[in-house]
């Protein structure tokens, strides 16, 4: 199961480097539509790095996959 | 929360197709529904670092079905599909959630919703020739403050992180919400905090 975590773990850390990729991007366009541009993909970049950090937050009790983490031993 | 994940009926073979798809089948559902929001992602991410990263000009950074089929992108076709189909997906599927899983997949809902207007606007200019505000290519309604690009980037990005937590909290449900679930997708019970 740890695979779904992982594919969309991939697709964020994509998001988040296509923002910063679109950051720099966007400097060397008109004041106006480089502003929006940043804003947006400010908060893309934030919010991926959100949804990342939640994504690994939960553990399972007892995985289905051997658990060798000693934080897992509470 | 929806009563069909609550009951359970004597045989799968009993099961509407609804209650099939929120119920024995809904975690291959979600993996059929995930895969084609990925696929989206894939033609968004091209897209931008076709014009971040390799500097093509925006008109022909099409993303990657749109490389070879460009009139898929010219036509508005392939997005608006996507966005249709997205939303009715998450439609469709709706009932598998409960709890607080519920109300996050209600919320990415409901931002596709606008999401699926702002497309069918650049549809319907793409199919009647006629654009908004006089704008020599199809324009949707928030692209007026931020370019299409980002802006897209942007949606996706709104529509596809409360569909992430919805997923998440279905596979790691709360206490007491793990055992109104219809689905055999929740992983195990959440390990408590140390």
């Amino acid at each position: 199961m740890n695979l779904v975590r992982a594919v969309i773990s991939f697709f964020l850390i994509a998001l988040v480097a296509v923002s910063i990729a679109g950051w720099i991007w966007a400097g060397g366009q008109p004041a106006a539509q480089a502003i929006g541009a940043r804003v947006v993909l400010v908060l893309c970049g934030l919010m991926s790095v959100g949804c990342f950090a939640l994504l690994w937050s939960a553990r399972p009790l007892h995985g289905d996959a051997p658990v060798n983490d000693a934080s897992q031993h509470v | 929360m929806s009563a069909s994940t609550c009951t359970v009926p004597s045989s799968i073979s009993q099961m509407s197709w609804m209650d099939k798809i929120n119920g024995p089948y809904h975690k291959q559902a979600l993996w059929l529904y995930t895969a084609i929001v990925l696929a989206h992602w894939c033609e968004h991410l091209a897209q931008a670092i076709q014009i971040y990263v390799l500097d093509w000009p925006i008109a022909e950074s099409r993303g990657v079905l749109g490389l070879w089929y460009p009139w898929m992108v010219k036509s508005e076709l392939l997005h608006y599909a996507y966005a249709l189909i997205m939303l009715i997906a998450f439609w469709l599927l709706r009932k598998g959630f409960g709890g607080q899983s519920y109300t996050w997949w209600m919320i990415a809902f409901w931002i596709q919703f606008w999401h699926h207007i702002e497309h069918a606007l650049l549809q319907g200019q793409a199919i009647f020739q006629h654009n908004l505000f006089g704008s020599p290519v199809p324009v949707s309604m928030l692209q007026l403050v931020i370019p299409r690009v980002e802006l897209h980037l942007f949606y996706n990005t709104v529509v596809f992180v409360p569909m992430v937590i919805a997923m998440f909290y279905h596979m790691f449900p709360l206490p007491g919400e793990a055992g109104h679930q219809g689905c055999s997708c929740a992983w195990q019970p959440r390990a408590p905090k140390t």
